[in-house]
């Protein structure tokens, strides 16, 4: 021991030179000047006798003196790789027992006879590997290629709807104009009388879709609570008792009090629950109906004595006046594309003409809007997404997952129920190559913490699949996800 | 309908979670009804001491005296109402190293009881077994009967004396001739003997006790209670004279010095599943040593009181007026200094050993010669631990692990809380999660890393184990045989479940079975381990979360009289299954609840504590508390259990925690993730210093625990266990010692400066970090601390062993060199030791290790490095065939004179080394001496 533990071999000049740790062409680095000295490569001013290269103690602050040991921290030792490509491993991985084949295949960052040099096995893994890698990705962005083709369509094929949108609402703006003018025509009595009838048939009208409207908010709460009552029920059967929390024991044994006065309740006539619901306004839809027939009824006879001079075929056609109301209640219109002939037609039928244009025109906005809306999404790099409306789905351990690039991220439980985890919210490019994360946000609340949200990490390959989840933070949710929209030229090794 | 429903919803949401322990959910002492009794006739003797005519005699005539074997033993009599006794069998023995042991016993008991019961009628008697190492020497001593005194004496030199009063029944420790310990100094003695019934009963309880919840337990939670025994407590009163401070009796989350009871509860000792515990209680916790060391300048004297059942311990200081200004009791009773102890059990034998040493040191090694000490643990245990509730599936698993390298932070063992189990069954895998636990483990062994799993003593229903259990009987039982099923079903976190009883001989083959080379749990792998929690044991809807207390245990035993060794009876049944497992590989098993002699098989932590800043503070009193009651291996949540610390909080976490003996990150399931990456930036570099710091020591850490396994000595070391002579170190539960270095962790918010006091030893303290900083002994000092600052200090005469180079696992830097700091003490001379050997085999045990004494002389200008034990073959040659060596020696405190070079010799070798050093450093640097670390050198300088 007393003998200097030399690693190195430096005989016979610069040629034979040869430092462990050291690749070759370096090698000049470490050539001492003519009495034996040499300085540290960052630090000059601090000069070593030669031998106190590889001695196994750090002197230099930027660990130059010690390349083939671990002495310095900061070092890197340099593994020659023969056969296959050579590397710098850190040097707390030299000589601690451990074949760091993953940088250095020649087992050279340990003692001599630790580790086997595996470059040649590894080499030819290496380029299998790269081989079927590389294939994947050629497939991968042929189906890419694919992908944003359809993408591509579904952008046009939204373009020309709207443009034919457009188009329809011209025309229809026209047939108004047209039936205005007609309307003046009219004769002044049979206005006066139409419209008081007017104000009738809209005081049921507007009544009525109140009553309704009340009655779905209804239905919305009662299908709510049916929810709630759902989630206490199962905390009721199996909150963790070992919190021991007077809170939760207290909601479960009063969600318990308050079920048993619902069944109370149930015995009683008043109860309000969806079956019932419904049954109201099936029983408030016939009444209406049968209310409409005798008022339609009566304003028919009316017309009739009130306007003998018109034309019967006319009064005929003002019966369809509550077909016209109740289909556009139910908001059901009929595409008129073209206006047949306005004459001869009775003052109440021109204005049902115009409100149902109207009413037309208000649905073709709205269905404008919404596919500008949708056009103007953005659906990441090239629009990609815009054509995956597919949805993925995979059981992983307790949960099913379901991914839908586009637009949500949920996870069915074992009892179906089915919980947001996220709905589409942006695209995230993360690198200059263009790959991105789908972020998912908005999704249910945790009981007892933040709002659901997840985040899908991309992975070139063939298949779209789910392929991990994670919770790396409470209901902050990270998927792996193969597919080919993450495959990019770039990625070819 | 839509209101009421709107009512509920806000009603509900108005609880938020309130962060403190839930009291109503245990006994208080006036709850419970031995406690109440015996605190009650404790008080009744108080007020009329003087008039109070004692219960208790010796009856001489019964005496039997072996005094060659140590043995003294006869019949002590309990006068009753009538003026009749009861005669009670009482035994005194000198045991192991001049320790007083006394027992005390009812004779003929089972005759006694007519009724039919359905447990052991018998006081439990083996709490002793469980808790003791093994059987106990006895000592010859010599003795005089005078009057009605008998007086023993003993010891090497006959420096023990204990008198023994046959009426009133007292003993009376002397050691040197000075009073130190009296055993019924305040005649609390009470043995309450069986009855049938008390209701009418004039004969059997005396006017000073009480009859309350003798047949009965009014406290909500334990009303089905049948008491089938009846009350059946024990009592006794030890007084520590002239003492001003006691130590130990854990596990409570209070100071480390044990503070005065009269105003509150007495501390208690009953395992519970304490849930978010507050700091600064004597709630009762997880774990229970009966054990208080009493300590002053010059001796030290303890009581072990071997007692598995409820426990509640009253202590009585001499206080002064002013302690109570707020109340109107004082005591005036008092005219000397002393603490006064009040010991209370549910049930049992009295059985209790009174030691006194010179030292507390002393005590630690008399009651690890009992009860035994910690085992050497594997070295990786002694790393550090990442742990979390949970790591959700293999890929998380795996990333965490990987995260470890590419932060370039080592670690050594990563932990699988319950979710890994199939639906909370253990024994099994849920695969979906874990598809292949070999190859994980695999994996993990490529770096030497561990994992640890956990398995709990309740067992869910309806499953292969749970019915084996059944069938074959090994389940804790009912004690109402009535029931179609014996077994006893309670819930834990499967729902439905049975608990297997530990207790059975006849359980240990079917644990085995469990976890033999190929089984489910850890297949074939060689990194695997075991962690148990929830055995104290915790029940959910238990009385108190625990069991109740009249269930059966094998051999008829109840569930109240082995209650609080439970845990330890579980954890030991692991330790064996994997000794089993693997005889050569030494098993590693963190519990979270322990009896005396738990340390023999396990490590422990204290539990569910939280994430703030006050938890912090509370960790070190009690992790040193652990350690001065012979149970080092203990450590905390770092971090916190409950909650989401700061980054600052983490920061200071990280740098008390590396100094807890046992190291680990574990957060609860709610929690945000906090691994020493998550916060970034310099936060993440602070805990990267402060793990690497921990490795760095690890040669120290290592070696204290090998001392420790021999002297049961502490690992982390109070202040007056270091120097029992400084008493300004007495109250004093925020510094402390390890091995050489002083250490005062910052934990305290937004702290600038701290001050530090440095003991009064005459020794000098250099700054760990900047050798150039000196500090004098015997003085309080304001230090500044920045974020990254962790007050470290070597104190004068040690000399410390160190391996500085980073490595990914503790097991990959077993080849690395070693660095020492020899640092020159007041006496011109320094010392250290270092112990190593393969840090996980029972090869040390046929000696394979390495043990080597440094020892440096600065009038001789000379460091040595002494090989006393040097088995030159498996490790031990591998370090040499290695050529480890010492390749760094830092010499500080030398003086001026400071050579050019040192010669070093090893062997029939010489040859020197440069020495660098710069004018203004109080230390020079010895470059590179290479000495072998496997054989004898010396260097001079």
């Amino acid at each position: 021991m007393k003998k200097l533990f030399i690693l190195l071999v430096l005989i016979n000049g610069i040629n034979s030179l040869k430092i462990r740790g050291v690749p070759d062409k370096y090698a000049e680095d470490y050539k001492p000047d003519e009495n034996g000295l040499w300085r540290c490569l960052s630090n000059p001013e601090i000069i070593l006798s030669i031998d106190k290269i590889n001695d196994n103690y750090c002197d230099c602050p930027d660990g130059s003196d010690e390349p083939g040991t671990n002495a310095c921290d900061n070092g890197s030792f340099y593994c020659e790789n023969i056969g296959f490509k050579s590397n710098f491993i850190p040097s707390y991985k030299v000589n601690d027992g451990i074949c760091d084949y993953d940088v250095c295949c020649d087992g050279s960052d340990e003692i001599d006879g630790l580790c086997e040099n595996k470059c040649i096995e590894m080499k030819l893994d290496h380029d299998k590997y790269v081989k079927e890698f590389n294939e994947n990705v050629t497939k991968g962005l042929k189906l890419k290629g694919n992908i944003l083709q359809r993408s591509i369509n579904e952008r046009n094929r939204l373009d020309n709807e709207i443009q034919r949108s457009n188009d329809k609402l011209r025309k229809l703006e026209e047939n108004i104009e047209l039936l205005n003018i007609e309307k003046i025509k009219l004769n002044e009595n049979e206005k006066l009388l139409l419209e008081k009838f007017d104000i009738i048939e809209n005081d049921v009208d507007s009544l009525s879709s109140s009553f309704l409207n009340s009655m779905n908010k209804m239905n919305n709460y009662v299908s709510k609570l049916e929810d709630l009552e759902h989630i206490l029920q199962r905390m009721t059967l199996e909150y963790n008792h070992n919190f021991n929390d007077p809170a939760v024991k207290d909601a479960a044994e009063s969600y318990l009090n308050f079920a048993a006065s619902i069944d109370d309740d149930n015995n009683a006539e008043n109860t309000v629950n969806r079956v019932k619901l419904s049954e109201i306004i099936g029983n408030f839809n016939e009444v209406l109906s049968r209310t409409k027939f005798d008022l339609n009824k009566i304003k028919e006879e009316m017309i009739q004595f009130t306007k003998d001079d018109k034309k019967k075929d006319n009064v005929e056609k003002s019966h369809n006046i509550w077909d016209i109301i109740l289909n556009s209640f139910i908001g059901y219109f009929e595409n008129v594309d073209t206006l047949e002939t306005v004459e001869n037609l009775s003052d109440v039928e021109i204005d049902n003409k115009i409100n149902k244009l109207n009413k037309d025109i208000k649905n073709l906005k709205t269905k404008i809007r919404q596919s500008e809306i949708e056009l103007n999404k953005n659906f990441g790099p090239d629009d990609i997404l815009r054509s995956m409306n597919e949805c993925y789905t995979k059981t992983m351990g307790k949960f099913e997952y379901k991914f839908c690039p586009n637009s949500k991220i949920e996870q069915v439980e074992k009892d179906g129920r089915t919980m947001k985890i996220g709905f589409f919210n942006d695209v995230e490019v993360i690198d200059n190559l263009g790959k991105f994360n789908i972020n998912f946000k908005k999704g249910e609340r945790c009981w007892d913490g933040p709002i659901r949200e997840a985040v899908a990490e991309l992975i070139c390959d063939v298949k779209t699949e789910i392929l991990s989840v994670t919770e790396p933070q409470k209901c902050m949710y990270h998927f792996k996800i193969s597919s080919p929209i993450a495959c990019f030229e770039s990625d070819l090794l | 309908m839509i209101i009421q429903w709107l009512y509920c919803v806000t009603w509900l949401f108005l609880f938020a979670p309130s962060n403190a322990v839930k009291e109503y959910l245990f006994k208080k002492c006036e709850q419970n009804g031995f406690c109440h009794r015996n605190r009650h006739f404790a008080s009744e003797i108080s007020k009329s001491f003087e008039n109070y005519e004692p219960k208790y005699q010796l009856d001489r005539s019964t005496f039997v005296i072996d005094e060659q074997n140590g043995l003294f033993n006869g019949i002590m009599q309990k006068q009753l109402n009538d003026g009749s006794f009861k005669d009670l069998v009482f035994e005194i023995s000198i045991v192991e190293d001049y320790n007083l042991r006394f027992k005390l016993d009812e004779r003929d008991r089972k005759s006694e009881i007519t009724k039919d019961i359905k447990v052991n009628p018998e006081r439990y008697n083996e709490a002793s077994k469980w808790a003791f190492n093994s059987e106990l020497t006895q000592k010859s001593f010599s003795y005089q009967i005078l009057d009605d005194e008998i007086t023993m004496i003993y010891g090497e030199n006959n420096e023990y004396e204990s008198l023994i009063k046959m009426h009133p029944f007292r003993i009376t420790v002397f050691y040197n001739n000075v009073k130190q310990i009296v055993l019924n100094d305040r005649d609390f003695l009470n043995l309450e003997h069986y009855r049938e019934n008390d209701e009418f009963d004039q004969i059997n309880v005396s006017l000073e006790e009480s009859k309350f919840n003798s047949f009965v337990d009014t406290f909500k939670d334990s009303k089905s209670d049948t008491l089938p025994l009846g009350p059946e407590s024990v009592g006794l009163d030890f007084t520590f004279v002239n003492y001003t401070h006691v130590y130990g009796i854990p596990e409570h989350s209070d100071s480390f010095s044990l503070k005065d009871t009269t105003n509150s509860d007495p501390y208690r000792l009953f395992n519970v599943d304490i849930f978010e515990y507050e700091v600064q209680s004597k709630l009762s916790m997880y774990g229970s040593i009966p054990l208080m060391i009493a300590v002053k300048e010059d001796v030290a004297a303890s009581v072990f009181w071997i007692n598995s059942a409820d426990t509640y311990i009253d202590i009585k200081k001499n206080l002064m007026a002013n302690d109570f200004k707020d109340t109107p009791f004082i005591w005036k009773d008092d005219s000397t200094t002393s603490v006064k102890t009040h010991w209370m059990s549910e049930n049992g034998i009295i059985d209790v050993i009174l030691s006194v040493k010179p030292t507390p040191m002393e005590i630690s090694k008399a009651y690890s010669d009992i009860t035994g000490s910690t085992t050497l643990p594997n070295l990786f245990s002694i790393g550090y631990h990442q742990c979390r509730w949970n790591y959700n599936n293999l890929e998380d698993l795996l990333e965490v692990h990987s995260n470890f390298d590419k932060h370039e932070i080592p670690y050594d063992t990563i932990w699988l809380d319950i979710e890994y189990t199939d639906e909370k069954k253990f024994f099994t895998w849920d695969k979906s999660l874990f598809p292949n636990p070999d190859k994980m483990m695999s994996i993990l062994d490529e770096t030497r890393r561990q994992l640890v799993v956990i398995v709990d003593p309740h067992i869910k229903s309806d499953y292969h184990i749970s019915s084996s259990i059944i069938d074959k009987q090994l389940g804790i039982q009912n004690i109402n045989s009535k029931s179609i099923e014996k077994t006893y079903h309670g819930h834990c976190w499967p729902g439905d479940s049975i608990w297997i009883d530990s207790l059975n001989s006849k359980s240990q083959a079917f644990w085995n079975k469990q976890f033999i080379n190929g089984s489910d749990l850890l297949g074939y792998s060689t990194n695997g381990h075991l962690w148990n929690d929830m055995n104290e044991p915790s029940i959910f809807n238990g009385p108190e979360t625990s069991a109740p207390k009249d269930l059966v245990h094998y051999n008829d035993w109840e569930h109240r009289s082995i209650h609080n060794l439970y845990g330890l009876s579980f954890h030991e049944l692991t330790y064996n299954s994997l000794l089993n497992r693997n005889p050569s590989k030494r098993p590693f098993i963190l519990t979270r609840s322990f009896f005396a002699g738990s340390q023999r098989t396990a490590a422990m932590w204290t539990g569910d504590n939280m994430s703030t800043w006050e938890h912090l503070k509370q960790t070190v009193p009690m992790i040193l508390t652990m350690n001065a009651v012979g149970f080092p291996f203990a450590g905390t949540d770092v971090g916190g259990f409950f909650g989401n610390p700061t980054s600052d909080l983490l920061v200071r976490w990280y740098q008390t925690g590396i100094w807890y003996p046992f190291f680990r990150a574990h957060a609860h399931i709610d929690s945000r993730r906090r691994e020493p990456w998550i916060a970034g930036g310099e936060y993440t570099d602070y805990m990267r210093d402060a793990i690497k710091l921990r490795y760095k020591l690890l040669p120290l850490f290592y070696t204290q625990f090998w001392k420790s396994s021999i002297t049961g000595e502490p690992v982390m070391k109070s202040l007056l266990w270091e120097n029992p002579s400084d008493l300004n170190g007495y109250d004093i539960d925020n510094e402390f010692f390890m091995n050489g270095l002083f250490i005062r962790p910052v934990v305290e918010e937004n702290a600038e400066f701290v001050d530090i006091y440095f003991p009064c030893d005459e020794e000098t303290y250099y700054n760990f970090f900047n050798l150039n900083k000196k500090i004098e002994s015997c003085q309080t000092v304001n230090v500044k601390v920045a974020l990254d600052t962790i007050p470290v200090y070597v104190k004068s005469g040690n000399i410390i062993t160190t391996k500085d180079r980073y490595r990914r696992s503790a097991q990959l830097m077993k080849y690395d060199p070693y660095t020492l700091y020899v640092v020159i003490g007041s006496t011109g001379l320094a010392k250290g030791k270092l112990y190593a050997d393969d840090g996980e085999t029972f090869g040390h045990k046929d000696g394979d290790y390495l043990e080597v004494d440094f020892i440096a002389d600065n009038s001789k200008r000379v460091i040595e490095g002494v090989v006393n034990h040097n088995n030159l073959s498996g490790f031990v040659k591998s370090l040499k065939d290695n050529n480890v060596t010492i390749n760094k020696v830092i010499v500080v405190g030398s003086g001026k004179n400071i050579p050019q070079k040192a010669d070093i010799k090893q062997g029939n070798e010489e040859w020197e080394s440069e020495i660098i050093y710069t004018p203004e450093d109080n230390y020079f640097v010895i470059r590179n001496p290479k000495v072998l670390i496997t054989s004898d050198w010396s260097i001079m300088y």
